[in-house]
């Protein structure tokens, strides 16, 4: 069994343990992964490289962290924030509704054709309804998790989860029939 | 989070499949700098606070009269080793210094 993340953490102060940190990293890699995959509109390339300097961050500043059991929420605020400062480099122009219109009919691929429409749709979203419908679903993130990761309060990631959902039942309500039968 | 009724969820929640590391985590490994030992400015603070609060004390207590004296027998020369001025101060300083040192040390 692997040590626990506080454990991890103490190594990597104490020691300067590498291999505690690549640990940490293994650990929670398909997390940040994820969610900078969906914050950069699935350009894995860009994403891997946000990841990296998440962890980077999080080498350089792992005293700051207090409670080393909450490394996760941690690190994860840190990608948030590598996000919004890579968007400050690179302005993006959001797709608009119309982009998407051809690829929400659903096709005989079934789940395959779902989840890349699904990722496709995502695009509509602003990247803190991305970022909380992420978390949410799958990671199983609380809200108040959430909420302290996007530093923002709890009914505000409320809002972008009913908001997020209500964009993509409308990007996809072509397969709403197909997903409920 | 998850509603039952809700197609959506059903859907968020089979897209979320885990992403394999891939040499993912040796890149970053690979790229890490050398750690920085831990500044923690609270452990000069204290360190300087343990001093000065020594020496102030020192000084107002009535040891500090010893200081006087101590002085006053140097300007003489008349100090000798056994001149209660000496042991106090270093008793004082002694104190502040093992006192701030020991709480350090358990501060880790």
């Amino acid at each position: 069994m692997e040590p626990a993340d506080a454990v991890l953490v103490q190594r990597v102060l104490v020691l300067g343990d590498r291999h505690a940190f690549a640990t940490l990293v293994r650990r929670h890699q398909s997390l940040v992964r994820h969610l900078l995959r969906r914050l950069a509109c699935e350009d894995a390339a860009r994403a891997d490289d946000l990841a990296q300097e998440t962890f980077l961050r999080a080498w350089r500043g792992l005293a700051a962290l207090r409670d080393g059991g909450a490394f996760r929420p941690w690190v994860c605020r840190i990608a948030w924030r590598v996000f919004l400062n890579s968007l400050e480099k690179k302005h993006e122009d959001p797709l608009e509704e119309a982009d998407l219109a051809t690829t929400v009919v659903p096709g005989p691929a079934g789940r395959a054709a779902l989840r890349l429409d699904l990722e496709r749709a995502m695009v509509l979203l602003s990247p803190a309804e991305r970022a909380v419908l992420t978390l949410a679903y799958g990671e199983d993130a609380t809200r108040e998790e959430i909420a302290g990761i996007l530093d923002c309060p709890v009914p505000t990631v409320k809002t972008h989860v009913l908001r997020g959902k209500e964009k993509l039942r409308r990007a996809l309500g072509a397969w709403a029939d197909q997903v409920t039968t | 989070m998850t509603d039952p009724t809700d197609w959506l969820d059903d859907v968020l929640e089979a897209t979320a499949a885990p992403i394999p590391d891939d040499g993912f985590t040796d890149r970053v490994v690979q790229a890490l700098p050398p750690l920085r030992p831990r500044c923690d400015p609270r452990a000069p603070i204290l360190l300087a606070a343990g001093l000065l609060g020594g020496a102030v004390a020192f000084l107002w207590a009535p040891g500090g009269r010893f200081l006087a004296d101590a002085v006053t027998a140097v300007a003489a020369f008349g100090l000798h080793p056994f001149h209660p001025g000496v042991p106090m101060a270093a008793l004082a300083v002694l104190a502040a210094v093992v006192g701030s040192v020991a709480y350090l040390a358990t501060e880790g």
